[in-house]
């Protein structure tokens, strides 16, 4: 039986999916409890000594367990939100409380004819509303429960559990009224401590109302943990009646004392689930909880590992060429004015190789700086960052025309550090590969697309073709040569990253001889 | 210009120490410079103990170079203990080193280094910079009182 439950559900009782071994537990409970029943079938109605103090024993213990299994699945409705489970907690909460009246009323246990006004008849009464009451709460649970085994969906309106409990209290207090005021409209169905032929008719409708829980529960699949031992829980309900109502003669005889064990077995087979569950489902809990910890300081571990693997690239890497730079210069400061050009040439070729790789580095770090440092975000005024940048871009080459526009009013919630680093790559790249041109022009505007601010670097330069711009922002990926225009490919990689740390998104247009220009947005679209 | 005063370079990579003589001297900086190779052997020269033992505390040296990346003694350590003698407390140090790392900056600012250099890949602005310091700390700069 295929059954998908969503895997944050899979946790709870309600909604785990039975096991193999489970199903065969609960049928040989079930088989066993078959089997006893048919062994005392036949002696049911055997006389035994009157033991008053076995049922307020009984049923103090029902009630505990009652009220301990109906907080329980309130709490798991707490969490889960099913209307069948807050049913189901109320059917518990009904069972304890009108456990609670029946013992009251019992005659001859607390005053001769019961208390509460009780009458010969209204402690048989409150038998039949209460053992014909909880397998219709039962059936109502197998009714509401979804099909899919996915709760919530299923449940539009959620319940108020404490308007629930009150409304079962209610219901028990009119049973009780109805019992003990009302019983001179009720049919006779005890006469002294024996049944009346009336009873029949009565208890069998109560044992049928039992059986149709049953089968319910069968029938709504997929059956859950809860579901299954509900199910057992139902049987022993049926043995319990048949022993207790139907196959015996009356009061203190076998089939009472049997029937109100299976009682017990009964009121006491979810609890018992549930806290077995509850337990195992902890020793899980505890050790996701274990596992999760040892796979964050191993992530913590991995991280440190890293940082001194980059702190080791920007210190131990960058020695080696101060070394070869410095003394090939050292070594050019010593060729004499009558050494070969190509010796010269040589030297300068390592020197300028040295060179970039210092700048490599210098790239790689801080494209791993922008992924470890913390982000600070805060309103930034992107025009004038942008203007700066440009100012600093026209100092370095002043002999260069270039006409630069940005937008008016650029304010954009960003670290700032970190948006400046993209700025300074972006129109960096929009002023290096615009120098060919006579009239070279950079552009920074902002659209919005569906209320997100997406900004704009527009330059006239030499483009790219789009069909190789694939792995445009991949590191140490360029477009062009170094002999063209210089760079080292790690500038769009950071651009990328920087727009990622701040959930955001970039992407390129361009054209060959016709320029570039990059839409970049810092917030999520 | 106090050119009896000595420059300590402390520097453990020779590469290194040499390309920095060369700089200084190629930026025409004439005081001597003396390099020991890591921490310890500095905090002996320093303290005039172990093999410097001859030495007179009070003779201390115009500046300190002080590379940070060093086996034993760190330079930090190094310039902990400059700062915590009475002696030799107000004693330049440079902070000379390959790293521009967040952490190494602040470690020597949090120990009041006098100064940060970042070492340039690219040698000819090594001399620059050598250069520089050499007339900023030499020259322009004026020492405590001596006691």
């Amino acid at each position: 039986m295929a059954q998908e439950v969503p895997a944050e559900d899979a946790a709870f009782l309600a909604t785990l999916s039975t096991r193999p071994r489970e199903k065969k537990w609960a049928l040989g409970i079930i088989a066993i409890s078959a089997l006893c029943f048919i062994l005392a079938a036949p002696y049911a109605k055997l006389p035994l000594p009157k033991v008053w103090a076995f049922i307020p024993i009984y049923e103090s213990a029902l009630v505990t367990n009652d009220l301990i299994t109906a907080a329980l699945l309130f709490g798991q409705f707490k969490i889960l939100g099913s209307r069948s489970l807050c049913v189901l907690a109320c059917g518990y909460l009904f069972t304890a409380c009108i456990a609670v009246v029946h013992a009251l009323t019992f005659p001859g246990l607390f005053a001769p004819a019961g208390l509460l006004g009780a009458g010969p008849q209204t402690t048989a009464w409150l038998y039949m509303f209460w053992h014909g009451g909880f397998p219709l709460f039962v059936i109502a649970y197998a009714f509401l429960k979804s099909e899919n085994g996915s709760w919530r969906a299923s449940d539009k309106r959620p319940l108020n559990a404490a308007v629930c409990a009150a409304a079962t209290i209610l219901l028990v207090a009119l049973f009780a009224v109805v019992a003990s005021l009302g019983r001179e409209a009720l049919p006779a169905i005890m006469q002294g401590n024996h049944y009346t032929p009336v009873m029949s008719g009565i208890v069998g409708s109560v044992w049928l109302l039992s059986l149709i829980s049953v089968v319910m529960l069968y029938l709504r699949r997929p059956h859950s943990v809860l579901d299954l031992w509900l199910g057992v829980v139902m049987c022993a309900w049926l043995f319990d009646i048949a022993l207790s109502a139907v196959l015996n003669a009356g009061r203190f005889d076998l089939g009472f004392y049997a029937g109100r064990i299976y009682g017990l077995v009964a009121a006491s087979g979810v609890l018992l689930v549930l806290l077995l569950e509850n337990g195992r489902l902890y020793a899980r809990l505890a050790e996701a909880h274990q596992s999760e910890h040892r796979k964050s300081s191993e992530l913590a571990a991995v991280n440190k590992e890293l940082e001194a693997f980059s702190y080791s690239v920007s210190h131990d890497l960058r020695a080696p060429l101060r070394a070869i730079d410095g003394f090939s210069k050292a070594l050019l400061n010593r060729l004499g004015p009558h050494s070969d050009n190509s010796e010269r040439h040589y030297l300068d070729r390592i020197r300028t190789a040295a060179q970039r790789m210092g700048a490599l580095i210098d790239d790689l770090i801080n494209l791993s700086r922008i992924t470890r440092a913390p982000l600070r975000a805060e309103q930034v005024d992107m025009t004038k960052m942008s203007r700066d940048i440009l100012a600093e871009l026209a100092d370095a080459e002043p002999a260069r025309k270039v006409t630069c526009s940005v937008g008016e009013g650029l304010v954009v919630n960003a670290d700032p550090h970190l948006l400046a680093v993209l700025l300074r790559n972006l129109l960096g790249n929009a002023w290096k590969y615009t120098s060919r041109n006579a009239e070279a022009m950079i552009e920074l505007g902002v659209n919005r697309v569906d209320g997100t601010q997406v900004f704009y670097v527009k330059d006239n330069g030499v483009g790219f073709d789009m069909t190789h711009a694939k792995n445009l922002f991949t590191p140490f990926h360029r477009l062009h040569t170094d002999a063209e225009f210089p760079g080292t490919g790690i500038g769009l990689a950071t651009v990328h990253r920087v727009v990622c740390r701040h959930s955001g998104s970039i992407r390129a247009e361009a054209e060959p001889a016709r320029g570039a220009t990059f839409h970049f947005a810092l917030e999520k679209s | 210009m106090r050119t009896e005063q000595i420059i300590l370079l402390v520097e453990d990579n020779d590469a290194d120490a040499e390309l920095t003589a060369m700089a200084f001297a190629d930026a025409h900086i004439g005081n001597a410079l003396v390099r020991v190779c890591d921490g310890q052997e500095a905090l002996d020269y320093l303290f005039a103990q172990g093999r410097y033992a001859h030495r007179q505390v009070d003779d201390i040296p115009a500046v300190v170079l002080l590379d940070l990346n060093m086996p034993r003694i760190s330079g930090i350590e190094v310039l902990k203990a400059i700062r915590a003698d009475e002696r030799i407390k107000h004693l330049p140090v440079i902070i000379l080193t390959s790293s521009n790392e967040d952490r190494d900056r602040l470690a020597a600012y949090d120990n009041y280094a006098n100064s940060y250099v970042q070492k340039p890949v690219d040698y000819d602005q090594f001399v620059i910079a050598s250069r520089q310091l050499g007339l900023y700390w030499l020259l322009l700069n004026e020492p405590p009182p001596r006691r």
